[in-house]
């Protein structure tokens, strides 16, 4: 999934902090008789249109609302859906799945192949502007689905000029229900991609009235809308009684969206919400009061602090290594998070299939091995060193705790540069950082390679073309043998090596991923919380009432 | 004067004649209340605090000196305030914390006095299109929400830099210049109407009759009567200002790390005041009180002191 | 009278466009600086150029005029002025209707400043009164103490402890001892509840106006204290007519004048200072509204929130200058 921003508390705690109140007549409907109502706390989305959605916001409600060829089960394995059975293939490049039949809109159009293509074609044209269209670019014939590059001059804006073509030449409905894609190279984790949000099916009503289904969506899900999106309000739903997959117990679910600093915290401590995630200043307080009832879990989103490998001084590897070494991971856990976070020492999160332990070979705190490596490398005495991050307020704390840390363990003033977001992204990307930086990952797919290939791989040999400025051929090499391995776990095993050369050259400093805690309310069944490492959210449909 | 904005702005204008005797008898008034003597001398400690914090740091800590592994460590002999979640000592950080929003108060109300009393004598003066030009620039600047123009304005001038400047003026500058251009037309407001009422008065008419120029009219002889009510807010208004800091600094927009401030020890030790560790709000909140109330009492005293009406 | 108002209006519609244009310039200004807001649509992952300058075309953001700092944008102005002449005001960039996000604040804030408003007429005109009547005495002292303290005491940490103090730990206590469902439970919250709008809005709406209280209770003081001394007031005495009525009747009248006039200034002021209130107890009105579209540079909802506070505060102004020339039989316009 997209990273809205690099996450800050709030974001992590409104999603992760799925609430669950029986509203209304305050004893709990039983959950056997389907009728009952939830209440749960969101952030705003940016857009309920599925291959326009990026972030976790939008993903959860398209979950509910509508549904895919696959779902990820908490083993970051695909579960078919829509799809009869997991796609096949002979040479890892030529994809097929086979359809179930049986399956609508809530508009009453019949979901086929067919249907699949047009959905897929409308994501990745590029007039229409989806955000999610860059996840079928390894498709064959993705490229003549974008509008020619940005030919704004000194006279004003023009628009790009149109695709070559208006329909993606690699999906192929073969017949009612089977869906063939061909891809430009082989590449033997294309499956993983298909449980992603910009896979899911729209509907031609959707299609041909983008504005109002963003407003109300022609679903196909376990949930339809009632009435409209009320933007930074609420969102209501409620069960779709003709949907022939899995069904929720109870019959509404409503969601209150908290923006800006409002988190649903306090309601919760108020008790008008049953389930939410503390705020990391509360954070300690809750466990003593609800301990049995919290649900502690890892997220799949890395932070770290990146490294301009272009600059002069950080080019040195020793450099990267020495400052690795140097910061105390678990002691700002401990400090800023309250320990609600776990250390990384490899570049990838433990629940992501293709996880190895201990990649990173410099990422256990050790002053006297870094103040050594330091005395060694280019980096001068006395240098100030600049931190950069953007404005945002879980970035700026961590910054702070490693510019202390730096400068209790290898004696180094730092000065902390914080930038407006955009302008800290643009900065990134035009290289033009003096410093190590904040930066973070939320995978789109459950596989390591989603950790390494989008951030350091480089088709440039300077490595110009990624935001570190990192190359390495032995670790290019690696890559390209794992994407075109005949299997899986051939595949994780060259990812693997790749994640070791990454793990001593260090374009980063893998930090820590973050612990999400959610707290159970006592109008739900415990019992029924599924939560899915992978999504880092609950199975809201299978959630049922006390 | 048929404007009635003059009689709702318009303070108090002390009668010329009696001005000398007015400000001392002010003066020796004040002198004897003990709320004036003990707000004077809180003042002052605050303004030393603020400017000179390596005195008051009794305890030698260096608040930049920070180690994660006492985070919020508890309140000990060497540490009388304990530290914050980053290990920073926190006595050292609300001495600290005094300087960049006092300094910021002062330099805001300075220019603010500059620049609302140079454009309110004009207006005030010529009257007719300049004062036309001047109104309306007010209302201009008064219609846009303090916040969301403070907002805008900090949020794209955070990394400003002015060469030549020092770093502790680096980060008060954004801050000071949002301050200064929403809030230099109360000050101008009321310079204005002082003037439109001197104006008329005879030493003025006889000054002109004698052949002085606008200029020497202006500034030798309605400025000074002018500034009078102006003079009795300045405590009101530093306070005003460090209120504003404070309030910026919560929202994350005052001045910038690494200069410390109490709103944004506020603002940070907020989220803990209900979950174990209320030191951290109640401390910077304490001295921000004081401060604040200090400047207030005296402020008002003032300006009762200078009140004719309520002799 | 009538020609006064004339040329008011048109001073108004001049400070309107100037307010306008100054604000347009200043986004277009944030945007060249800090850079398009668009690319944050995409986080921290890497974004094709033709991704982005479509995504920049489709909210309306890729006039080249926005990369060179310091360009006025004439276009990007001139088609947002033709738009809202046909009362288009724009999409958010969650897509939201601009008009119908406004549309939908404006009520929250309204009622939050209902609130305050009738706190500073209740209580801080009869504090004022109050205090002037009883000067010198115990009464007299303890409202001036109390505002003094309210001025001290910055709005947003009295706000932050009222919603700590108030909504979480008295909250939990009354809705333990009397339920959940309980008035007093619902009173305490420490958030906005849309389904309790009234109620949950009284406790920051009374903060609020505590906030403002000072100067509506000293200025209703001083008012007081010389109407007291005012000839017409002795004269009444002196006819021989009780002293309630003497109070009530002529004095209250009279000071109430430069009141109201302050009231209104606080209240068109104060719209767009809900910004903070709104944030911490998370009430959805126009403050809020406004605060979250400038953490994320969303324009249109910027200029067309400014639009509307600046349209009230003008049109406040001029209300109040024909209340005094109506109240105020010395008043005379011309």
């Amino acid at each position: 999934m997209r990273s809205k921003r690099v996450l800050s508390a709030v974001a992590v705690a409104a999603i992760a902090g799925l609430v669950v109140t029986a509203c209304g007549s305050g004893d709990g409907d039983g959950g056997s008789d389907g009728a009952g109502e939830i209440n749960l706390s969101l952030g705003e989305p940016k857009s309920l249109i599925p291959p326009n959605i990026g972030e976790t916001e939008g993903g959860a409600i398209a979950r509910l609302v509508y549904s895919g060829l696959y779902d990820y089960g908490n083993d970051g394995s695909l579960v078919p859906v829509i799809a009869d059975g997991q796609p096949t293939t002979t040479d890892n490049k030529v994809w097929t799945i086979k359809l179930k039949t049986g399956f609508k809109f809530q508009n009453g159009e019949e979901i086929n192949a067919e249907l699949f293509k047009k959905s897929w074609d409308f994501a990745v044209d590029g007039r229409n502007a989806n955000g999610g269209s860059y996840f079928f670019s390894k498709i064959s014939g993705f490229a003549d689905t974008q509008s020619g590059a940005d030919p704004d001059g000194e006279e004003g804006p023009k628009k790009g000029a149109d695709p070559k073509a208006d329909e993606l030449t690699g999906v192929k409905a073969v017949d009612a229900t089977t869906l063939e894609i061909t891809l430009d190279k082989p590449w033997v984790i294309f499956p993983q991609l298909l449980g992603y949000t910009a896979f899911f099916p729209t509907a031609e009503g959707c299609r041909t009235a983008v504005d109002a289904c963003n407003e109300t969506p022609i679903g196909n899900g376990p949930f339809k809308f009632v009435g409209k999106w009320e933007h930074e309000t609420a969102i209501k739903l409620t069960r779709w009684d003709e949907y022939t997959a899995e069904k929720s117990s109870y019959k509404d679910l409503n969601f209150k969206i908290y923006t800006g600093s409002s988190v649903a915290w306090p309601d919760f401590q108020a008790g008008t919400v049953d389930i939410a995630a503390p705020t990391p200043d509360a954070y300690n307080d809750a466990k003593s009061t609800y301990g049995d009832k919290m649900i502690e879990a890892d997220s799949p989103s890395t932070w770290s602090l990146g490294y301009p490998v272009y600059d002069e001084i950080f080019s040195d590897v020793k450099v990267r290594q020495a400052f690795s070494m140097a910061i105390d991971r678990q002691a700002i856990i401990d400090a800023i998070f309250q320990g609600q976070g776990k250390v990384l020492d490899s570049l990838t999160p433990s629940m992501i299939p293709g996880f190895k332990a201990g990649t990173c070979a410099y990422c256990k705190v050790d002053v006297e091995g870094a103040k050594a490596l330091l005395d060694s490398s280019k980096w001068t005495k006395g240098k100030k060193l600049e931190l950069w991050t953007n404005t945002s307020p879980t970035g700026e704390k961590i910054l702070k705790a490693i510019g202390d840390q730096l400068n209790k363990n290898l004696g180094i003033e730092y000065e902390l540069k914080t930038l407006e977001w955009p302008e800290y992204l643009q900065k990134k990307t035009d290289q033009e950082i003096t410093g190590p930086f904040f930066t973070g990952w939320q995978p789109d797919y459950p596989s390591i390679e989603n950790y390494m290939a989008p951030l350091y791989s480089s088709i440039a040999k300077d490595g110009s073309d990624n935001d570190f400025g990192f190359y390495n051929a032995q670790y290019e090499a690696l890559m390209a043998e794992g994407d075109t391995a005949p299997d899986m776990n051939a595949a994780n095993a060259k990812y693997q090596e790749a994640e070791t050369i990454l793990g001593t050259e260090l374009p980063i400093a893998p930090l820590f991923t973050r612990m999400t805690s959610t707290v159970i309310g006592e109008r739900i069944d415990f019992d029924s919380v599924n939560r899915n490492p992978i999504l880092g959210t609950i199975d809201f449909v299978k959630l049922k009432l006390a | 004067m048929s404007d009635a904005n003059v009689q709702v702005t318009a303070a108090v204008v002390p009668k010329t004649q009696k001005t000398r005797s007015l400000w001392s008898d002010a003066f020796h008034d004040l002198r004897k209340r003990p709320t004036v003597v003990i707000s004077a001398l809180v003042i002052l400690v605050m303004l030393l605090i603020g400017f000179f914090p390596g005195l008051f740091n009794f305890q030698g800590q260096n608040p930049k000196a920070c180690d994660l592994a006492l985070t919020r460590g508890g309140m000990s002999g060497s540490h009388w305030f304990g530290f914050d979640e980053f290990g920073c000592d926190y006595y050292a950080q609300a001495i600290y914390g005094a300087g960049p929003s006092i300094q910021l108060a002062i330099i805001v109300v300075t220019a603010t006095l500059l620049i609302g009393g140079l454009f309110g004598v004009l207006a005030g003066f010529y009257g007719g299109w300049v004062d036309a030009i001047f109104s309306r620039a007010v209302d201009v600047f008064n219609s846009i929400p303090f916040l969301l123009g403070a907002m805008l304005l900090l949020t794209m001038f955070r990394d400003w830099k002015i060469p030549g400047l020092g770093t502790r003026f680096q980060a008060i500058i954004p801050a000071a210049i949002t301050l200064i251009i929403f809030s230099w037309t109360g000050t101008m407001r009321l310079i204005r109407a002082s003037v439109i009422e001197s104006r008329g008065l005879d030493y003025v008419q006889a000054a002109r009759s004698l052949g002085a120029s606008d200029r020497r009219i202006m500034f030798r002889h309605i400025l000074p009567n002018a500034m009078a009510p102006v003079v009795s807010l300045i405590p009101l208004s530093i306070a005003g200002m460090i209120t504003a800091e404070a309030s910026l600094s919560f929202l994350g927009l005052g001045v910038r790390p690494p200069e410390i401030t109490w709103g944004m020890m506020i603002s940070t030790g907020a989220g803990y005041f209900t979950t174990g560790y209320p030191r951290l709000l109640l401390v910077p909140s304490a001295f921000l009180i004081i401060t604040i109330l200090a400047f207030v009492l005296l402020g008002d005293a003032i300006r009762d002191a200078l009140d004719p009406k309520l002799r | 009278m009538g020609r006064y108002v004339i040329r008011r209006l048109l001073q108004a519609v001049l400070t309107f466009g100037v307010v306008m244009f100054l604000l347009h310039y200043l986004m277009s200004l944030a945007i060249q600086i800090n850079g398009n807001p668009v690319r944050t649509f995409f986080g921290d992952k890497p974004v094709s150029p033709e991704l982005l300058a479509a995504t920049k075309a489709k909210f309306g953001l890729d006039d080249p005029c926005l990369s060179r700092v310091g360009d006025p944008c004439l276009n990007l102005f001139g088609k947002r002025m033709s738009d809202w002449a046909s009362f288009d005001f724009g999409t958010n960039f969650n897509r939201a209707d601009v008009s119908e996000l406004i549309l939908n604040a404006i009520p929250k804030t309204l009622q939050l400043f209902l609130i305050v408003t009738i706190v500073w007429v209740l209580f801080g005109i009869t504090a004022g009164v109050l205090a002037a009547m009883r000067r010198g005495r115990f009464l007299d002292y303890l409202v001036r103490i109390g505002t003094t303290l309210t001025i001290a005491i910055p709005g947003f940490l009295l706000l932050i402890l009222t919603q700590k103090i108030i909504g979480v730990w008295l909250g939990n206590w009354a809705r333990e001892e009397f339920g959940r469902d309980s008035v007093l439970g619902i009173m305490f919250q420490p958030s906005y509840n849309a389904r309790y709008p009234w109620l949950t809005l009284l406790v920051p709406g009374i903060v609020l106006g505590i906030f403002g209280i000072a100067g509506i209770t000293r200025l209703s003081r001083t008012s007081m204290l010389e109407n007291l001394r005012a000839d017409f007031v002795r004269t009444a005495k002196a006819k021989g007519l009780r002293q309630r009525r003497v109070t009530i009747v002529h004095t209250l009248r009279n000071s109430l004048i430069p009141v109201i006039t302050l009231i209104g200034f606080t209240l068109a002021d104060a719209l767009g200072g809900s910004v903070i209130t709104e944030g911490i107890y998370g009430i959805p009105g126009m403050g809020k509204l406004a605060y979250d579209a400038v953490k994320k540079v969303d324009t249109p909802v910027i200029i067309a929130v400014t639009a509307i506070l600046s349209v009230s505060y003008m049109l406040v102004n001029l209300l109040i200058d024909l209340l005094y020339a109506v109240l105020d039989p010395r008043i005379r316009y011309e």
